[in-house]
């Protein structure tokens, strides 16, 4: 497709196939026009003329001739205001013109080249000479318009790009109000990625991805990223399941050299922990609530992604308990390395002292964007500059509450229908020893269930009941932890750490899960059975122990589960739930 | 900018020394010192010991010339990595996949 759009490209100049084009020559002497006349006759231009300054503007912008040879000293107005002011109509379109004069004074032929000319010949001119330096001039005006028309299909393409950039990867985020970013790409498209998501469990995943080098070719491996983190953070997929997805799919998508360094936060809905990974980026901080103090670097521990076709991110990831307010500042190293005038950087340290001084800022990124604005003041950025600040606060997570179905405790299901076998549907998975470490069943069950039952806004809620109960069966039953290790100082790292140990040496053991769901033409109705090997856990002064003390940090799963429920109910030793959970449409 | 390389047929070994900065634009020039070679033949040294800055666009180029040097068989080593340069090594966990020397 032509896409060229310039005023040279649509004279209503007639010039014959053969014509070199039209030559404008400018000069108040007869005998000079007639030489020089014949002479671009002789090589293909049509010519117009005209007798001084004043008359060649408006014989350009009648005509818009394809070159122009200029007098300088000329009644009316001379041929250096005459250049200037053809030269301002031009605008991006290159018209050479040459200077023909009879001066010889370097000032005067320094100011041809200085008012906008773009060559010049002293009179008498050889013809040789003069031929030679219209051809140059050719080849330059060519090269002008090809570098214009390619300018103009990569502006459009990159413009293209960019609608199906913010159309497919960026609309899709989830953006809670307290979520603050600051996205300043390079060039017009960034090699930075921000993706955010939910989980049906309400819990918010933030990936800042930065692509190898920048605009359209770094960009392109956003698209298959932000799918996978979207469909696998939605479908209940734990964060180092969705890196391996990514990294494989990267692996196979792009060419050898391109890569993803990666950060990625998850807030639990829990309100206790944030899981973290970094792959290739700079340190994750998270600071406390005034966002004053650095209270852990989570440090790169993994390979950016899409560089080897199989790792596993399983042991890149770290856990940290967390209090309200902290907050989790992720930043590409466009940030440090940004430059000031002097070609200095900002650097880490400049980063980090700003944290320390506080700010009247209301966010952290509002304060270390004033500050590299001080500091790179005009100096042009090399790498795209990205800043996130998640804050651990129930506000950022997804508002499951208001979206929730209200739990119906009321038997909705009519007498006669609870004994049609039509409408119900049972089925059962188990898993023993290793695979329960390889396999998180809990995002393939519900898509299942969701497959044959076609639930829609039940997903989140069965979803959050199966997982609490699933890992409850893992954690205590299979692997037998006491969960009043979390309660301790420093017990989160602790509890994770040996929750990893115990399923890498995990050889025996089983989990048994049940799904018995009925649908009514109201609404419906789905029974989850969970059972494991494991010895039993004394779960009724768990569950009072809950009521009682609600700032234990442990139990608020099982706590909500119940509140979720119809009915929940543990049976002897207490390696056996079931849960009831109904619905009305 | 700046690259230079010394290559020994008979010990069939490159030595390929970097200019301060190793970034995109140093694309062609670094590529232009192996692609007239057979690099999974060879072993490959590439010298740091001047380079200040490396972005991450020449860690595609060292991963390129790892996969055109035969991937995990690939003979690579890194030389006198400055700092500021190891860190990015570090950072990026390339020691998994190249050889650092001093």
């Amino acid at each position: 497709m032509n896409m060229q759009g310039t005023s040279a490209a649509s004279l209503p100049k007639p010039p014959t196939p053969q014509s070199a084009g039209l030559a404008l020559i400018v000069d108040d002497e007869l005998s000079n026009r007639i030489v020089l006349n014949a002479l671009l006759k002789k090589m293909g231009y049509t010519v117009i003329q005209a007798i001084n300054g004043a008359e060649a503007i408006e014989c350009f912008k009648e005509n818009q001739p394809d070159i122009i040879f200029m007098d300088i000293m000329m009644p009316v107005m001379d041929g250096f205001d005459s250049t200037t002011r053809i030269k301002a109509l031009c605008g991006d379109t290159f018209i050479p013109i040459i200077f023909l004069t009879a001066m010889t004074d370097e000032k005067a032929l320094a100011r041809c080249v200085e008012v906008g000319g773009d060559d010049f010949l002293t009179k008498p001119f050889n013809h040789t000479l003069l031929r030679s330096k219209i051809r140059a001039m050719e080849r330059i005006r060519d090269l002008h318009r090809e570098v214009r028309t390619l300018l103009g299909q990569r502006e459009r393409e990159e413009e293209i790009a960019e609608k199906v950039f913010s159309g497919a990867v960026i609309a899709g985020n989830v953006m809670p109000e307290k979520l603050k970013t600051l996205m300043r790409p390079a060039a017009l498209f960034s090699g930075d990625v921000l993706l955010t998501a939910y989980a049906p469990n309400g819990d918010l995943n933030v990936l800042l991805g930065d692509f190898t080098g920048h605009g359209l070719s770094a960009a392109l491996g956003a698209l298959p990223v932000s799918e996978s983190f979207r469909a696998m953070t939605v479908k209940g997929f734990s964060v180092d399941q969705i890196l391996n997805e990514i990294n494989r799919k990267l692996h196979a998508l792009l060419p050898t050299g391109m890569f993803m360094a990666a950060q990625l936060v998850r807030i639990s809905h829990t309100m206790d922990n944030m899981i973290l990974c970094c792959c290739g980026m700079p340190d994750i901080l998270i600071t406390n609530s005034a966002g004053t103090k650095i209270k852990h670097r989570i440090p790169s521990t993994g390979l950016p992604l899409g560089i080897v076709p199989d790792t596993d991110y399983l042991h890149s990831i770290s856990n940290i308990m967390a209090d309200l307010g902290d907050r989790a500042l992720l930043a590409s190293d466009g940030v440090t390395e940004a430059r000031n005038p002097e070609g200095e950087y900002f650097g880490q340290k400049r980063l980090e002292q700003r944290l320390s001084q506080g700010t009247s800022q209301r966010s952290i990124v509002e304060s270390i964007a004033a500050a590299l604005e001080e500091f790179c003041l005009d100096a042009p950025q090399d790498d795209d500059i990205s800043l996130v600040e998640v804050p651990f606060l129930p506000e950022v997570l997804a508002a499951l509450d208001n979206e929730l179905p209200p739990a119906s405790n009321e038997a909705i299901a009519p007498k006669n229908d609870s004994s049609s076998p039509h409408n119900s549907l049972s089925f059962s998975v188990t898993l023993e020893g290793p695979r329960l470490l390889k396999t998180d069943p809990v995002p393939l069950l519900i898509n299942q269930i969701q497959e044959l039952e076609g639930l829609k806004d039940q997903r989140r809620v069965i979803f959050t009941i199966l997982s609490e109960l699933y890992i409850n069966a893992l954690d205590h039953g299979v692997l037998n932890l006491d969960s009043a290790l979390k309660a301790e100082p420093g017990g989160f790292t602790t509890y994770f750490t040996e929750r990893e140990k115990r399923l890498q040496e995990l050889s025996e053991g089983h989990i048994t899960i049940s799904i018995h769901s009925r649908l009514y033409p109201t609404g419906g109705e789905i029974i989850i059975r969970i059972e494991d090997s494991g010895s039993g856990f004394d779960y009724k002064s768990y569950i009072s122990n809950i009521k009682m003390d609600s700032s234990i940090p442990s139990g608020r799963g099982l706590m909500l589960t119940r509140e979720l429920c119809k009915s929940l109910a543990y049976s002897e030793p207490g390696n056996k739930v079931e849960a009831t959970y109904a619905w009305n449409n | 900018m700046g690259i230079s390389s010394k290559f020994i047929e008979h010990e069939k070994k490159l030595t390929i020394v970097l200019g301060d900065r190793f970034d995109f634009s140093c694309h062609s020039e670094f590529r232009d010192t192996y692609c007239s070679l057979d690099p999974d033949q060879l072993e490959i040294t590439i010298d740091f010991a001047k380079t200040e800055y490396i972005d991450s666009a020449a860690l595609g180029m060292l991963l390129v010339l790892r996969e055109r040097a035969g991937g995990d068989g690939a003979k690579i080593i890194l030389r006198s990595c400055r700092p500021s340069v190891q860190q990015i090594m570090d950072i990026t966990h390339l020691d998994r996949l190249f050889k650092f020397s001093n």
